[in-house]
């Protein structure tokens, strides 16, 4: 009896002395806690960077965080990787590992050439302006792209040109080019049928009541020679009338204009900005369509407008068609064409400016779309005085006003 | 004896356990987002019909977005969205476009921008465009 007692007492002993060397040998294993912020397995795409979120370590209630060592062996490669966390503590090493696992999650990246969104005349033909197609990982793969094309250039309508291709891990990707297709610009069709009709129409001034003299005597007028001419033939007076010869989109920024009544010269900004106008009727000039490029119009003109709301909010702004020329040759090189387009052009301006278009070129010209023989002199496109008369009489006739 | 010994192993297991590496993944959003303006003053929603029209962004695939931003071109976002890769991708083009939009910003600026802090916290995406944007972080997760 005594015997079996003391084995069991020596087991007890035995079990108890293993158990104490085990928690010695484990303890630090029990009381470092190496805490991760954020997941413990991190996907990442290819090419992406590993970032670490971070992470909080204590021994009991101590924070030793500064004194974990992070390793990682992330590589630029598809594969799983470890990021180790490890705190020294005599002959241990707890480390704690986040797994991040590098795939290819994205598709390949389609570039459309040319413009996302193309407008096209209706019976012509749609040219694919080109894609590309590259992927990461695999590489070019613009010859695996499919494209998908439904626009019908015999309808007018709104159309979209597909573009789809896929990676060697199945990543997909979609693009899309919208395509509209018009009637024909007015520039397209010839002289005689050009018309702005049915083109931005809510920005047209339309037929009013003459509103006269008193409508009229507000309005001050910014041009070229014909405008200078209109001053100096007794059409407009004081100072309302701003103008210089040859005046273009780009000059009018910079060259100083002649105010006249006030004997004044001075920038047209500078004019703008000191007298305010109520109502500004402003010609960019027929020399825009031959001394400077389409591109340097459209910007300069652009920015014109912009520059004149920002020094006077409150003036009305009407843009008005450059003048048509009369047939025939003419010393400057101004062709009827490139009058009919920057007009179309200024009408467009109207519309993305939220301003007015006043639509003269309409009653200067005849049926063969030029100038009408006795609106203009024998130089081409300096008006008589009674081509004078006709766009006096348009401006009361179309007037800036509210009517019921 | 038996009974004894395994007492005692059951409670060297559940010790074991009870000690075990309790990871943090989890954000409480108001706190960090009081953290961070603890920083960064004067910060605006940015509205989300200029995140999605302007910037891209889909918000769909977001199930909580706070993204703000001030005049001084700091900025913060907090996203839990329900696809990481794409979210991450879009906010990728954020970035970007916030760099084309703003191109009067100064070098110093546009380097703090490129320095921005990018972080997974579960299924969080944090992001943080500021001068002591780290240290910011470094709140954030002492305060986890």
């Amino acid at each position: 009896m005594k015997k079996r007692k003391l084995r069991k007492k020596r087991i007890f002993l035995l079990c108890l002395f293993l158990i104490i060397i085990t928690m010695v040998i484990i303890s630090p294993f029990l009381f470092i806690n190496i805490k991760l912020i954020g997941n413990k397995l991190v996907e990442l795409d290819y090419g992406e960077k590993y970032s670490e979120s971070g992470y909080k370590a204590y021994m009991f209630n101590k924070e030793i965080t500064d004194d974990i060592k992070t390793t990682n062996n992330i590589k630029d490669e598809i594969g799983e990787y470890e990021v180790v966390y490890t705190y020294n503590f005599f002959i241990y090493n707890i480390k704690r590992i986040r797994n991040v696992k590098v795939s290819d999650l994205s598709g390949p990246k389609i570039s459309l050439k040319g413009d996302k969104e193309l407008s096209i005349t209706i019976g012509t033909e749609y040219n694919e302006p080109g894609y590309d197609a590259i992927d990461e990982l695999d590489g070019d793969l613009t010859d695996k792209v499919k494209v998908t094309n439904k626009v019908d250039t015999s309808k007018i309508g709104d159309y979209e040109v597909i573009y789809e291709v896929k990676d060697k891990a199945g990543n997909k990707t979609k693009e899309v080019r919208k395509v509209k297709v018009e009637k024909l610009k007015p520039y397209q069709l010839s002289l005689e049928e050009y018309s702005l009709d049915g083109w931005y129409d809510e920005v047209k001034l339309k037929e009013t009541t003459n509103y006269g003299d008193a409508y009229f005597n507000k309005i001050t007028m910014v041009g070229d020679s014909n405008t200078m001419n209109m001053y100096l033939n007794g059409f407009l007076t004081g100072i309302r009338a701003w103008a210089i010869p040859c005046l273009h989109a780009d000059s009018m920024h910079s060259i100083d204009i002649n105010l006249y009544g006030l004997g004044l010269q001075m920038k047209l900004l500078d004019a703008v900005e000191k007298y305010k106008p109520e109502t500004m009727i402003l010609n960019f000039g027929t020399f825009s369509t031959e001394w400077i490029t389409e591109e340097l119009f459209i910007e300069k003109a652009n920015s014109m407008i912009e520059e004149i709301k920002k020094k006077s909010p409150d003036t009305n702004i009407i843009l008005i068609s450059i003048y048509p020329i009369k047939k025939g040759y003419n010393i400057n090189s101004f062709k009827q064409e490139k009058i009919n387009k920057f007009n179309f052009l200024i009408l467009e301006m109207a519309y993305k400016h939220n301003l007015k278009y006043l639509d003269v070129q309409e009653v200067l010209k005849g049926p063969d779309g030029y100038g009408k023989e006795e609106y203009f002199v024998d130089d081409k496109f300096h008006f008589t005085y009674l081509g004078h008369s006709i766009v006096k009489e348009y401006i009361k006739t179309h007037a800036l006003v509210e009517e019921e | 004896m038996k009974k004894f010994l395994t007492v005692l192993m059951v409670a060297m297991l559940m010790f074991v356990t009870g000690c075990g590496n309790n990871d943090i993944s989890e954000l409480n959003v108001d706190e960090t987002k009081k953290i961070i303006e603890q920083d960064l003053k004067d910060m605006k929603d940015v509205s989300e019909d200029s995140l999605e029209d302007v910037y891209g962004l889909n918000l769909d695939l977001m199930e909580v977005h706070v993204i703000k931003e001030n005049t001084s071109g700091d900025l913060y976002a907090i996203i839990k969205t329900t696809d990481k890769n794409q979210t991450k991708k879009d906010m990728e083009n954020y970035f970007e476009k916030v760099k084309t939009f703003n191109a009067n910003y100064s070098p110093e600026r546009l380097q703090i921008l490129e320095d921005r802090v990018e972080k997974e916290i579960g299924d969080y995406l944090i992001y943080i465009v500021a001068e002591n944007a780290d240290e910011i972080y470094e709140n954030i997760i002492n305060n986890l």
